[in-house]
């Protein structure tokens, strides 16, 4: 396997005047990787630029140590490829088995017995063995999501893009996710992105947090929460002096930002580092992408 | 246990050409031994086996076709492509359905203009249009983005869906054109248009417009040049007159050498 699967450098996208990645350089290697950041902050273009379906407008781009803009290499790249698109469109007269049949012919299965066995693997993995000949428009919404994740394991990926594979889903579902994540067969190289930062503690061996279309930060779980260390104080009453604080359930008011001199410091969260990297960044820019 | 299979009744067996009689035998036997039972499996070819489970089950378990596929197969399309060709809507029943009356009236109105084709043949090359517009692309293919992520989703599928929208369309109109009431040369004097057409909006389409803008504007503009050459001209079907062939013969050869240099940009592209 590559050791990285994922190279970007100094990678740039605008939308009109908009910059949806402004610079971004990174490497991502084996195992799950989160991609963290409020909407509009660049996760879905970067995924789309590492999906191979949207070119940069500046900087270089390598997948699985190939050049996505040479045309052979990018049927190579696409080989070894399996990708959830944030907006997963449907067939809806398709069963559930036609779809991922769909794209499995697209995945070059042309032989109708083993892609039919390929096909039959995937829906049993994802869980939906049981509705394979059901039409799209027939199933529920967690199902559906499923569905979309069932066609990106054809073929034993090495590189799956997971963009927002949770959203939409109850909390049953997205356990049942992390459980079909991390048993994965073969071990592909996982980039998954979230705004969602239970699913990256619950998931990710590293995180990146993008906000801006600039990466904030680039490291394990805890050396992102350890970035709030400090920052995170609990009171009994509201801070107007916290970057932002809330009630809790015990009554208790918990603040990120500077602390006040004296204030009871506790253990900060994913979520409080998350907070305070990206409450700064919200600026006009970004809401507009 | 005395008696025992004996190593060419094995190759026989696992070969499969051994009489029926003895297979049972060997069948019942090995139920009882386990020596001969692991002389066989050490012989036996488990490819084999999961092959013809394989084969097996996907008979048992063979999902139900629709409508348009199996229409499709029948007429001797793969079946990888006609389920590649089953998610376009123009191959769908009630499109099919739309086009055959919109020929029709064309037809009536042809016959109305007192023996004049202009009606059919105005209308006919924007028929393989209609269903370009909206076989691939955004917004008007929902799986078009991750099709786009795939070795053929991209160009491959577009060039297979457009082939079959067009000789679909083309079968249908030359139907229609049998009806007309004066079938001499304008009887087929559409044809070249419709592919110069059809093939100019793919070309278009290469840019950052939709597909569905693209094919607007061709359409758009073909209804507007078919109009005013009908009033400038002296002589009527000019347009579809051997010099205008020529003319649509040169726009279809430009657009296929324009969609090739920008193929590219089905593959992947700078916006989504």
């Amino acid at each position: 396997m590559e050791q990285t699967t994922i190279d970007l450098t100094g990678v740039v996208k605008r939308f009109g005047a908009v910059h949806a990645l402004d610079g971004v350089t990174l490497g991502i290697g084996p195992g799950v990787t989160g991609l963290l950041g409020p909407n509009g902050a660049g996760k879905t273009t970067m995924m789309r630029i590492a999906a191979t379906v949207l070119a940069p407008d500046g900087g270089t781009v390598r997948l699985l140590d190939r050049d996505p803009t040479d045309a052979d290499d990018r049927v190579e790249i696409r080989r070894r490829l399996g990708y959830l698109p944030q907006e997963p469109g449907f067939y809806q007269r398709f069963t559930a088995f036609e779809f991922v049949d769909y794209v499995a012919i697209l995945k070059e299965m042309s032989d109708r017995r083993s892609r039919h066995e390929e096909v039959r693997r995937v829906l049993e993995i994802a869980g939906l063995g049981d509705v394979a000949n059901r039409k799209v428009k027939a199933l529920s919404g967690g199902m559906r999501r499923r569905l979309a994740f069932a066609q990106a394991l054809l073929r034993d990926p090495g590189l799956l893009l997971l963009d927002e594979p949770t959203a939409g889903l109850d909390p049953e579902q997205r356990l049942r996710f992390r459980e079909l994540v991390s048993n994965l067969p073969n071990r592909p190289a996982v980039l998954l992105s979230t705004h969602v930062t239970e699913d990256v503690t619950a998931l990710c061996e590293r995180v990146i947090v993008v906000a801006g279309g600039t990466v904030r930060f680039d490291g394990s779980t805890d050396a992102l929460s350890a970035t709030a260390q400090g920052r995170v104080w609990v009171a009994e009453a509201a801070d107007a002096r916290a970057v932002l604080s809330w009630r809790m359930g015990d009554g208790r008011h918990r603040h990120i930002g500077d602390p006040p001199a004296g204030a009871e410091l506790t253990t900060p969260t994913v979520d409080d580092a998350y907070l305070l990297m990206v409450g700064g960044a919200r600026d006009g820019r970004e809401m507009a992408a | 246990m005395s008696w025992h299979v004996q190593a060419p009744t094995i190759d026989a067996y696992i070969s499969g050409r051994i009489e029926d009689a003895e297979a049972f035998s060997v069948e019942a036997h090995v139920l009882a031994c386990s020596r001969c039972r692991e002389a066989l499996s050490a012989r036996d070819d488990t490819d084999r086996h999961e092959r013809i489970w394989v084969a097996l089950r996907d008979e048992i378990d063979r999902p139900r076709i629709g409508m348009a596929e199996r229409a499709l197969t029948a007429v001797g399309i793969r079946e990888d492509i006609a389920r590649l060709l089953a998610a376009t809507p123009m191959l769908r029943a009630s499109w099919l359905a739309a086009v055959a009356a919109t020929l029709g009236f064309a037809v009536l109105a042809s016959r109305a203009a007192g023996h004049d084709a202009l009606p059919f043949l105005a209308l006919a090359p924007l028929i393989p249009l209609a269903g370009v517009a909206v076989a691939f692309g955004k917004p008007a293919d929902p799986a078009w983005e991750l099709g786009l992520s795939t070795p053929t989703g991209g160009f491959t599928l577009m060039l297979i869906r457009s082939t079959a929208v067009f000789a679909v369309s083309v079968i249908l109109a030359a139907v229609a054109a049998v009806a007309l009431p004066d079938a001499g040369w304008s009887a087929a004097a559409w044809l070249l248009p419709a592919l110069a057409l059809t093939v100019l909006t793919l070309a278009v389409s290469s840019t950052s417009l939709t597909s569905t803008t693209a094919a607007s504007l061709v359409g758009g503009a073909w209804v507007v040049v078919v109009a005013v050459a009908d009033r400038l001209a002296d002589r009527p079907l000019t347009m579809f007159g051997p010099g205008a062939q020529l003319v649509f013969a040169v726009i279809t050869a430009m657009a296929v050498v324009i969609l090739l240099a920008r193929h590219t940009s089905f593959e992947r592209p700078t916006r989504i």
